[in-house]
């Protein structure tokens, strides 16, 4: 028993960066593990995967103009979601396509201005986080963000539920779709800018899409979904984090391994869609309700 | 290019008006203009109504089955409570008056015993109850139907047709796209759409003109 506290704990009472990576590691789950349920819902699981590659460009720049990486970042994230759009409302191509091209024009441009201005920035440490190396300002910025985009989700539940489950009559119930759409964009947006020193740009798409699918598989309500979410975003946080800590891992990669074991476990148990419970249901015409 | 044009319509109210057409005669469209979803080049749409007593709503809309998504974790009386929404005060709990509509249409329904059951878990009559029940707690003085009847049983289309004339009772004004020419007879009043508009009026004078050939093309007829 004393082993395991010893485990857990004398990390954090013997360094600094280990405290603050705990708590900036936790944050940065819970946030990405909420946003992900509505992401999975609203099928935009891989316009995190587009805005996070095309915040690269965005990353770059500041470091040239010597601004905090989030302006440019949230900028570069901002105009190519606005781009993606673009495209596919004006252009006959289908949203595919346009994701497709945007994010890898834009990551490509920030590869290039990286390898332009080499040693200040290193690269490997954005595209895949390193937690270690937080610092309170960014556990600040990402504690700023955290709150905004949980107070938006909040506030503004029942109309993003109503709009993704049905978006012509919440239109007709008087809902403005298209706030709510951009302003979806920019929570997403904002969530992937804070997550960049912890998990970084390529692993952030993980805790972006993988918390969320694991619950949708567990549960058929959203109110639950969220909350399962929350509490794998948290553990895989956490797990990830000791494992980089013991056995020397990049933390990114750790947090996603982890996250990867319970949304198969999810598969595995999963009461319709699992692989035990549907073999068991496919013997008898009852479904698991009523 | 408009996809309808020089449209000029009139829907009684108080009375049951179908929109009648085949497949991509621009029915949607001239659905979606009178709700106001879309920018018209040119014209408008005005709505006046009896100004119904202790109505909530200008507008409830029952859309197509296929249009929203039935893979939502959400439960029966979840999406029905979705008709209480208004904007506004969309962070505030439900109010007993939301409650009790609530209840009254999922009592209307029948849906008492699928009141918990996840959506995902429905038969596409029962589905098609839980939106008319969404549409009903709206309490709106025009409501709006896109296709109501398609992949119901027979028995939905019953309650389907008996909830019709009950809102043509207490004066609400209905709207019903459909793109047969059967299970028109509850229709009190007939637009026929095909690009334009072909004909309009009374029910039995649209039949009686013969017109019903050019919008929906001779096959129909024989």
């Amino acid at each position: 028993m004393g082993g395991i506290l010893d485990f857990i704990v004398e990390p954090l009472r013997d360094y600094h960066f280990m405290r603050l990576a705990l708590v900036t590691g936790i944050l940065v789950g819970s946030i990405c593990a909420i946003l992900s349920c509505f992401l999975v819902v609203k099928r935009w699981a891989l316009l995190g995967d587009a805005i996070s590659h095309s915040v690269l460009p965005g990353v770059a720049f500041s470091y040239m103009l010597g601004l905090p990486y989030f302006v440019g970042a949230l900028f570069t994230g901002l105009a190519s979601s606005w781009g993606i759009g673009y495209l596919q409302n004006q252009t006959r191509l289908k949203e595919d396509a346009s994701m497709g091209t945007v994010f890898t024009a834009a990551f490509a441009l920030g590869v290039a201005i990286i390898s332009m201005i080499r040693g200040r920035v290193n690269l490997y440490d954005i595209l895949f986080g390193n937690i270690l190396t937080v610092s309170s300002a960014d556990f600040l910025l990402t504690a700023i963000v955290g709150l905004i985009v949980i107070a938006f989700l909040l506030l503004f539940y029942r109309p993003i539920v109503f709009w993704i489950f049905d978006p012509v009559a919440a239109q007709v119930a008087g809902i403005s779709t298209n706030k709510l759409h951009y302003l979806m964009m920019f929570l997403l947006t904002a969530t992937i800018v804070a997550s960049l020193h912890t998990v970084g740009i390529v692993m952030v798409v993980a805790m972006l899409i993988i918390p969320g699918a694991a619950s949708f598989l567990l549960t058929y309500r959203f109110s639950y979904m969220i909350i399962l979410s929350l509490i794998f975003g948290i553990i895989s946080s956490l797990a990830g984090l000791y494992l980089s800590f013991y056995y020397d891992l990049a933390t990114g990669a750790a947090m996603v391994l982890v996250v990867t074991v319970i949304f198969l476990i999810a598969l595995v148990f999963s009461p319709a869609q699992g692989i035990i419970y549907s073999k068991k249901e496919s013997q008898s015409t009852d479904h698991p309700f009523t | 290019m408009p996809a309808l044009k020089e449209i000029n319509a009139s829907i009684p109210a108080g009375k049951i008006t179908g929109i009648l057409g085949p497949n991509g005669s621009g029915k949607s469209t001239l659905l979606k203009a009178i709700l106001g979803l879309i920018s018209f080049q040119a014209g408008s749409v005005a709505t006046l109504c009896f100004p119904l007593y202790k109505s909530s709503e200008k507008f409830a809309y029952v859309p197509q089955q296929n249009e929203v998504d039935w893979n939502f974790p959400l439960l029966v009386e979840e999406v029905v409570s979705m008709g209480r929404y208004h904007p506004g005060r969309h962070w505030k709990r439900l109010s007993d008056e939301d409650y009790h509509m609530i209840e009254k249409s999922i009592n209307k329904f029948s849906l008492q015993h699928l009141a918990r059951r996840p959506i995902g878990y429905l038969s596409g009559g029962e589905k098609q109850r839980v939106l008319l029940a969404r549409a009903m707690c709206r309490n709106a003085m025009i409501i709006i139907l896109d296709e109501p009847f398609n992949g119901v049983d027979a028995n939905t289309e019953k309650v389907i047709k008996d909830y019709l004339q009950e809102l043509k009772r207490e004066m609400r004004t209905v709207i019903i796209v459909h793109h047969r020419l059967e299970d028109i007879g509850s229709f009190d009043w007939l637009i026929l759409l095909n690009q334009g508009i072909i004909d309009q009026g009374p029910r039995e004078e649209v039949i009686k003109n013969q017109k019903i050939a050019l919008a929906f093309g001779v096959d129909h007829l024989y």
